[in-house]
């Protein structure tokens, strides 16, 4: 069991990291990226192609990955997202819902179906093992990377001229306006952030499970479950669900069997929503 | 040279006409009022100068530079901004998040601080209630804190939307007393205010509005409230 919480606690590191950028597009503009999956997915197939087809070393190939899909997101938020968004949060939720739809399928399309993975050296290497637990290289590294890139963003977001002003933008764009801040500009930043994350986050997960081009649809039901948990827009709160799903799921599978791990982690994500609709620690996000 | 023309400015939404063929002045280090009742278009006016809404036809011309239509950040760059009705105050940032927003353009962190230091010196209020979040101040400070975010930005010419409504008139005064002082420093000043004579008593020039025409203009000195008065609410010959 104490296995199993550590586990958990560490696996919600990688949650956390898998929701924050839908965490942060939802604070800041009010979209909920139904593709965020998807883009995390084919995040985790370029990184996988540079390593397994061109032999780039992984750091590297976690590099690129992070700039291509930077690009992706660039062009996503310019050329689809900023046009309907002034028109209500339905057009762009369809947007999105029509990204992952065409994503899923190029992948499909240029990877196959078949289950694939990163291979890599930490995934096979346990850096801690006693007789009651044994922590695995990659559950480390994960949440160790989850924990940095909420700490660097929250700092971003809280103490510079640039997060300032994607926070203005999200509580008031018309007077961000008035302040010089180009908002659909912001906006793009803000996905470009959220696709950089995606990005590490597709790396990390690719080297911990094995995945195909559907997984993006599960990833993006966890992400959901650790925004909502958390608090839509809360970068804390993300931390925070992403340990609650995730120790969730692994001791609903110690007791209950691992055929009904994921059953155990929404019943909890439906019993704090009951308790708290707007998640652990709202009262920082946005709605 | 005015710093701001406007000429034969022609606003709608949708079918609805607001500001039909008006053209005003704004000289550079002088206070300029609109008067005019609810619904005379005087914010329709303000928030076209500053680009949120379109115009349809006519030009708006700021610093010889033709801003009609511009984006409102790419206006603001140019060095000028509104102080909005309603104040729009950053809610969920902290009073010196919401003025430190005021100098985003400004890159230097450390003369970013410089200006933050003068608008503490201004209204000491607001150094009071730094780390609070704007969404807890009083009406006047929040008034105070949207003045203060716009002089942060150290514009050229500052729009004032509705500074006084719904504000105690001790406050008022206070909040005026402080316009001149940043008139003082060089900012040239349009201030949008129902109350005649406030407006009158508290600028160089004065325009009045009535359905999106200019009926009445003058120097605020020489004007007669009493006329502005009718001229305010279209009695006799100033109705259409």
């Amino acid at each position: 069991m104490l296995q199993c919480l550590i586990q958990g606690i560490l696996l919600g590191g990688l949650y956390a990291i898998i929701g924050i950028g839908m965490s942060m597009v939802f604070g800041i503009m009010g979209l909920t990226n139904l593709a965020h999956g998807d883009l995390m997915i084919l995040g985790t197939y370029i990184t996988m192609l540079l390593v397994t087809s061109y032999n780039v070393p992984i750091l590297l190939a976690v590099l690129i990955a992070v700039i291509v899909m930077a690009v992706i997101g660039f062009l996503m938020q310019n050329f689809l997202v900023n046009r309907v968004l002034d028109k209500g949060a339905e057009p762009a939720l369809l947007v999105t819902f029509g990204v992952s739809i065409f994503l899923s399928n190029v992948i499909l399309k240029i990877f196959s179906a078949d289950y694939k993975s990163i291979p890599n050296s930490l995934a096979s290497t346990n850096v801690v093992s006693t007789a009651s637990f044994s922590i695995s290289g990659i559950y480390l590294f994960s949440f160790i990377v989850g924990l940095v890139v909420i700490v660097a963003l929250s700092y971003i977001m809280q103490k510079t001229n640039f997060g300032r002003s994607i926070r203005a933008t999200s509580s008031d764009t018309m007077a961000a306006e008035l302040m010089g801040v180009n908002t659909k500009r912001a906006y793009s930043y803000a996905m470009i952030i959220a696709m950089v994350t995606a990005a590490i986050a597709g790396a990390l997960v690719g080297s911990t499970f094995t995945f195909n081009p559907a997984s993006g649809t599960s990833y993006l039901i966890i992400a959901f479950g650790v925004v909502v948990i958390g608090g839509m827009g809360s970068l804390p709160g993300t931390l925070l669900g992403g340990v609650v799903l995730g120790v969730a799921q692994l001791l609903g599978g110690y007791f209950f069997g691992s055929g009904v791990q994921m059953l155990i982690a929404y019943i909890v994500l439906l019993v704090i929503l009951a308790i708290r609709p707007n998640g652990l620690l709202a009262s920082a996000a946005r709605k | 040279m005015s710093m701001l023309e406007v000429r034969d400015l022609m606003v709608s939404y949708g079918d609805f006409q607001a500001i039909h063929g008006l053209s005003l002045d704004v000289e550079e280090g002088s206070i300029v009022a609109l008067i005019g009742a609810n619904g005379a278009g005087k914010s329709t006016i303000m928030q076209t100068i500053c680009g949120i809404n379109k115009p349809k036809s006519g030009s708006i011309r700021f610093l010889s530079k033709d801003i009609g239509g511009m984006k409102t950040s790419r206006i603001a760059a140019a060095g000028l901004t509104l102080s909005p009705e309603g104040s729009h105050c950053f809610e969920k940032m902290t009073v010196q998040d919401n003025l430190l927003m005021g100098a985003y353009l400004c890159k230097s962190g450390q003369e970013r601080m410089a200006r933050l230091t003068r608008i503490y010196k201004l209204f000491p209020v607001l150094e009071e209630k730094k780390g609070q979040l704007s969404t807890f101040l009083s009406g006047g400070q929040r008034q105070m804190l949207a003045i203060g975010r716009g002089i942060m930005m150290q514009p050229k010419l500052m729009l004032c939307d509705e500074i006084s409504l719904g504000l105690a008139p001790v406050i008022i005064k206070d909040i005026y007393a402080k316009l001149h002082e940043i008139a003082a420093q060089g900012v040239t000043l349009m201030i949008v205010e129902q109350d005649v004579g406030r407006s009158l008593r508290h600028s160089d020039y004065a325009y009045v509005v009535l359905e999106g025409r200019i009926v009445m203009q003058g120097k605020s000195s020489e004007l007669d409230p009493d006329e502005v008065n009718d001229a305010y609410f279209g009695i006799n010959k100033y109705a259409h």
